[in-house]
């Protein structure tokens, strides 16, 4: 890059500002166009996106050319406007990177060990639960307490059995085991059902914490640092700074040299247009041979070279209609001749 | 800066001169390419990865140019303007340095 040749410069100025504009613009489109829910509304904050950032890259130019006028009112009012929008158009990037980032580190998050880890456990306690969907009715509750008095019962004739006479097996004995028997039977009957109504609900407790797991790691997503680019991860070992925040900062560094740059070369180009009409009008003023054909007003003899300034209203026309006006030339005093 | 260095530093000088710049090109090609890599990583869309690859094109451009400026405000002896438009290179640099610095660490297995 030759740093003598500031037209060079320039033209890399506005170029990569007229660039940044542009991203600027998809950027912020994309961004208020999430803001919708249906294609009418997306399509309205699609065009509020566009005229603002159309009116903010032309305001910055305008108080320029109000500036130079020496319409300081209009030059600050516009300058004030440029601020506003430029402030909407930043909140809009940031607002884009910020949501760049959290469906990126959501992708990341839900290729991740532990959420894959959870999910497989929720998808298999649901296949075990559709297996086993015929014991969901099973009163665990009711089973239970209707062994627990089974129970009691077998022990009280247990009790009563080793209290019979060793000879008393018709009165005594038998009846009693016989009954001991068809408790046992009883219980052992509800023991299976006891044992498929709560393998289900063990089941259903599974598939709970695997669906809180699952919920968790996605909710975490967004801020669990393993998701994020280690770049920053690094740079927080380096830094000190949480990569959160480094993350942060770069995106509010981006949005500011997007919106920044292409209102700064879109003045910048508007200065150096002013700069060359400018110049042309002196030129042109300084120019006999170019003014005469057009000259409609009578310069006095002795009249010194006029001064070019600038203003947005055409006073006289000399030639060309740049814009420009001429001061009325000041009479000079008239030499004397010898 | 006096005559005598800006002789050594000039590339038509010396060898010495050559190198230093050549070094200046393959760290800047360098950093770009590894910035341009981090920052399409951030995408998660081919439009988003696009407009993340399109800033990490341009900041070098724009960080070279507010350099140039700097410099050529200074050898104008316009220091104010020069100060402050080296603050702002050094802004505008700093994300590709730092962002291509750590991705080169990272990729060269200099850090772990």
């Amino acid at each position: 890059m030759n740093l003598h040749n500031p037209k060079l410069i320039r033209n890399i100025v506005i170029g990569s500002g007229f660039a940044m504009w542009a991203i600027s613009i998809i950027a912020t489109i994309s961004f208020w166009a999430s803001l919708g829910d249906s294609a009418g509304s997306s399509g309205l904050y699609i065009a509020t996106g566009l005229v603002i950032s159309v009116i903010a890259l032309i305001m910055l130019p305008i108080s320029v050319y109000a500036w130079r006028a020496d319409k300081i009112v209009a030059a600050v009012f516009t300058g004030v406007v440029w601020l506003v929008l430029v402030g909407l158009m930043l909140v809009a990037e940031f607002g884009f990177f910020s949501k760049s980032q959290d469906n990126l580190e959501s992708q990341k998050n839900v290729a991740g060990l532990p959420y894959q880890a959870a999910k497989a456990r929720l998808d298999s306690a649901n296949q075990r639960l559709a297996s086993m969907s015929n014991n969901a009715n099973v009163d665990v509750v009711g089973l239970s307490t209707k062994r627990d008095a089974l129970v009691a019962k077998k022990t009280t004739l247990s009790k009563e059995l080793s209290q019979c006479a060793k000879n008393h097996f018709r009165a005594c004995i038998n009846p009693k085991k016989a009954e001991i028997d068809a408790i046992s039977t009883e219980i052992a009957g509800l023991d299976s059902q006891l044992g498929s109504g709560q393998g289900y609900k063990g089941v259903l407790a599974e598939r709970d914490a695997a669906l809180k797991d699952l919920q968790a790691s996605a909710k975490a997503g967004g801020s669990n640092e393993s998701n994020m680019s280690p770049v920053f991860i690094y740079g927080e070992r380096l830094t000190g700074i949480p990569a959160k925040q480094l993350q942060v900062n770069l995106m509010i560094v981006l949005a500011f040299v997007m919106e920044l740059w292409g209102s700064f070369s879109a003045a910048l180009l508007m200065s150096d247009i002013l700069d060359s009409r400018e110049s042309d009008v002196v030129t042109t003023a300084n120019n006999p041979v170019a003014t005469a054909p057009t000259q409609q007003v009578a310069q006095p003899v002795n009249q010194q070279p006029a001064k070019a300034v600038f203003s947005p209203q055409p006073a006289i026309n000399y030639g060309g209609n740049y814009g420009y006006s001429m001061i009325p030339p000041t009479p000079a005093t008239p030499t004397k001749k010898p | 800066m006096n005559a005598t260095v800006l002789n050594q530093i000039n590339p038509a000088r010396s060898n010495l001169a050559k190198l230093w710049a050549a070094w200046q090109v393959i760290s800047v090609v360098l950093l770009t390419g590894y910035s341009v890599v981090f920052f399409v990583s951030l995408g998660n869309t081919p439009q988003s990865r696009l407009i993340y690859l399109s800033l990490a094109l341009i900041l070098p451009v724009i960080a070279c140019v507010a350099w140039a400026v700097a410099f050529t405000c200074y050898y104008q002896t316009r220091y104010f303007l020069a100060a402050t438009i080296f603050v702002l290179g050094f802004i505008l640099t700093l994300p590709t340095i730092a962002t291509g610095g750590l991705q080169i660490a990272i990729s060269w297995g200099l850090l772990s």
